[in-house]
């Protein structure tokens, strides 16, 4: 028995783990038939779907409540009851915006404090390419912009965020363990980091002290260091970084002004549901916004919106963000906070507020009213174009862009039509938290909202 | 038989630890609630040959026992299986067994012995509508194990399915036995 923190550990209670879903605790369980440390953990559970209230008030759950802001975790191990190391296990590598889906996760993480892992395929192939032929299909490697951002937040926090491979199989997908064996095999790095983390230094992560020149987390943080360094990522179209703010004022009072600021090409490019955001766009107009005194209606008067914002925000420039995506939380949240990380935070700036640049956000496919008219009309639009390919105005945007690549006009459109489509806010949403923290200023088709930081 | 409600999730786990004890069933895929998997794949079976933005439909549990590969869907009740049934139609009035083994192993499912024959399946938790004809269908609670095959399976299929069956409900907690 010894006495840490206050809380008195014994050999057989030190660690606990909570997981997000029951698969997670048979991992675990899997775990422990392969590794002495894994074995000794002593209370495997899932993380009951509680309010952040009632987690709070359970004291087997306040400490890791904070962990739940944005989204749950696989694995969350606990050492003398506080979290000692989060564990992300995912077999969604791809491109793009995908593999930043749980980049929140451990961002909250890494802002508690504790280090995390992140367990994923490096480069895996596509399910829908693989499925349609026999002939091996490229892989696609998960964006650099997760590993530079796991290093930002370990430089930021001071806590170590690491990037594991998850092996593939010939075919390009995550190998599966189909005995004990393979499962040292495949989670081998992720079993000996987290018993090396918590056991060596595990009392160190609970007393806030560094553990970055630990020679094992060193070389985990190395590794990642090396991805990130493998850059395999365009430049971003819709994100647009130094705009200053009357600019920004401009895209409140002329959401449609968006258009001019990306680039109307690229709508005209890529997938149609760019076209379901345009015609969202095109029928945007702001009526309120929320200012540090209160919500303004400023559907009467184009007010001098400039004037109704924090003076602070003419200080700096601002970075745009444009989301074309439907309401859904990811992977929006995720690509919000990578890139609030990576672009907008000073050098060591552990808060929001703390930025070299501000962050606008502008989504106008989401309102704020579920009610209001124009949402009602458009989802009506989308809906009889789906249903029927009636002439609409969505249908005679996908017809110019089909003229215009000079793609067939009968090529099939993959448009589906769901009520979230054109969706409505959710202030106790996982994006809707996620957006309310890391922005300065959100646009959705009818409101302009204001970060909880801004809010007096 | 008073029977407590039982959950999808539920159903699931008593179906594929039953279906894991018994000698000649190989699990090849399982996609359990709202939750991913480390061991067994998610199986997915796309809705076209070439339009692959069209997506692909995910099949709960899929299986062979001697030669014939069964597809399932799971459910709490038999009632709410309305549209499992009909996905799992439209996967058998698309693909062929060749189509569907091949996807399989494109997934990389090896089979030994190649499927003779496909089945269609459904599992649940409580019977409380008509049984699709041309369905294998699993009865499943706590210390309850039916199997039921309709009447529609060819003969053929269905004399493995006598075999499968035999093994299934063999248990000393089953009050039907």
């Amino acid at each position: 028995v010894k006495e840490s923190l206050g809380v008195v550990l014994t050999a057989s209670s030190q660690y606990e783990v909570w997981c997000d879903k029951p698969s997670d605790k048979d991992l675990v369980r899997a775990f422990s038939r392969v590794s002495a440390f894994w074995s000794r953990i002593s209370s495997v559970q899932i993380i009951p779907n509680m309010s952040r209230e009632k987690l709070v008030a359970n004291p087997r759950l306040a400490a890791i409540a904070p962990l739940l802001d944005y989204d749950r975790p696989d694995m969350i191990i606990m050492l003398g009851g506080r979290p000692v190391l989060v564990i992300e296990i995912t077999e969604h590598g791809y491109t793009g915006d995908n593999p930043l889906q749980r980049f929140a996760r451990l961002a909250r993480a890494a802002e508690m404090g504790i280090p995390s892992i992140h367990f994923t395929p490096f480069a895996r192939t596509r399910y829908d390419e693989m499925l349609y032929t026999d002939n091996p299909t490229s892989a696609r490697k998960v964006s650099s912009r997760l590993f530079e951002g796991f290093l930002r937040l370990t430089r930021v926090y001071g806590v170590p965020v690491v990037a594991m491979d998850w092996a593939v199989s010939r075919q390009g997908l995550p190998i599966r363990p189909s005995n004990d064996n393979e499962i040292r095999q495949i989670y081998g790095e992720v079993i000996d980091y987290a018993e090396h983390l918590c056991e060596h230094d595990g009392e160190h992560v609970l007393h806030g002290e560094s553990i970055l020149n630990c020679q094992v987390i060193a070389r985990a943080i190395e590794a990642t260091k090396k991805k990130a360094a493998q850059s395999n990522v365009l430049e971003s179209e819709i994100r647009i970084e130094n705009v200053p703010y009357p600019r920004v004022c401009q895209l409140v009072s002329e959401p449609k002004s968006i258009v001019d600021l990306i680039g109307s090409d690229y709508f005209m490019k890529g997938k149609d549901h760019k076209l379901v955001a345009l015609r969202a766009i095109e029928d945007s107009v702001v009526e309120s916004v929320e200012t540090p005194g209160g919500l303004l209606d400023v559907s009467s008067a184009r007010a001098d919106v400039g004037r109704l914002l924090p003076a602070q925000f003419g200080e700096k420039a601002w970075l745009v963000f444009y989301s074309g995506y439907e309401w859904r939380s990811q992977p929006n949240g995720g690509i919000v906070v990578n890139t609030e990380i990576l672009y907008c935070r000073s050098e060591f700036g552990k808060t929001v507020r703390d930025r070299n640049q501000y962050l606008v956000v502008v989504w106008p496919r989401v309102f704020w009213n579920r009610s209001h008219p124009r949402r009602i009309a458009l989802l009506r639009e989308l809906e009889a174009f789906v249903d029927s390919s009636q002439t609409t105005r969505l249908g005679q945007l996908i017809v110019q862009k089909r003229i215009a690549r000079g793609i067939p006009l009968d090529h099939p459109n993959y448009v589906a039509y769901n009520a979230d489509s054109i969706g409505t806010w959710a202030e106790g949403g996982e994006a809707g938290r996620i957006y309310r923290n890391y922005c300065d200023l959100i646009i959705l088709n009818d409101r302009v909202l204001l970060g909880n930081h801004w809010k007096m | 038989v008073d029977l407590p409600d039982t959950t999808e999730t539920e159903i699931h786990n008593l179906l594929r630890q039953r279906l894991s004890n018994i000698t000649g069933v190989k699990l090849l895929g399982w996609n359990p609630p709202n939750a991913k998997t480390y061991g067994l794949p998610n199986i997915l079976i796309p809705k076209f040959r070439e339009q692959r933005r069209a997506g692909s439909d995910r099949v709960d549990a899929c299986m062979t026992y001697e030669d014939v590969l069964i597809l399932t869907e799971i459910k709490a009740a038999s009632s709410e299986m309305v549209a499992d049934i009909a996905k799992l139609r439209r996967i058998y009035s698309y693909w062929d067994l060749l189509g569907i083994t091949q996807i399989l192993t494109r997934q990389g499912i090896r089979f030994s012995p190649i499927p003779r024959a496909v089945v269609p399946a459904i599992a649940f938790g409580t019977l409380d509508s008509s049984l699709p004809q041309d369905f294998l269908c699993w009865h499943v609670q706590p210390g309850v194990y039916r199997q039921i095959a309709g009447v529609q399976i060819p003969e053929k299929d269905a004399e493995v399915l006598r075999r499968l069956r035999a093994a299934f409900e063999r248990t000393q907690d089953n009050p039907e036995m």
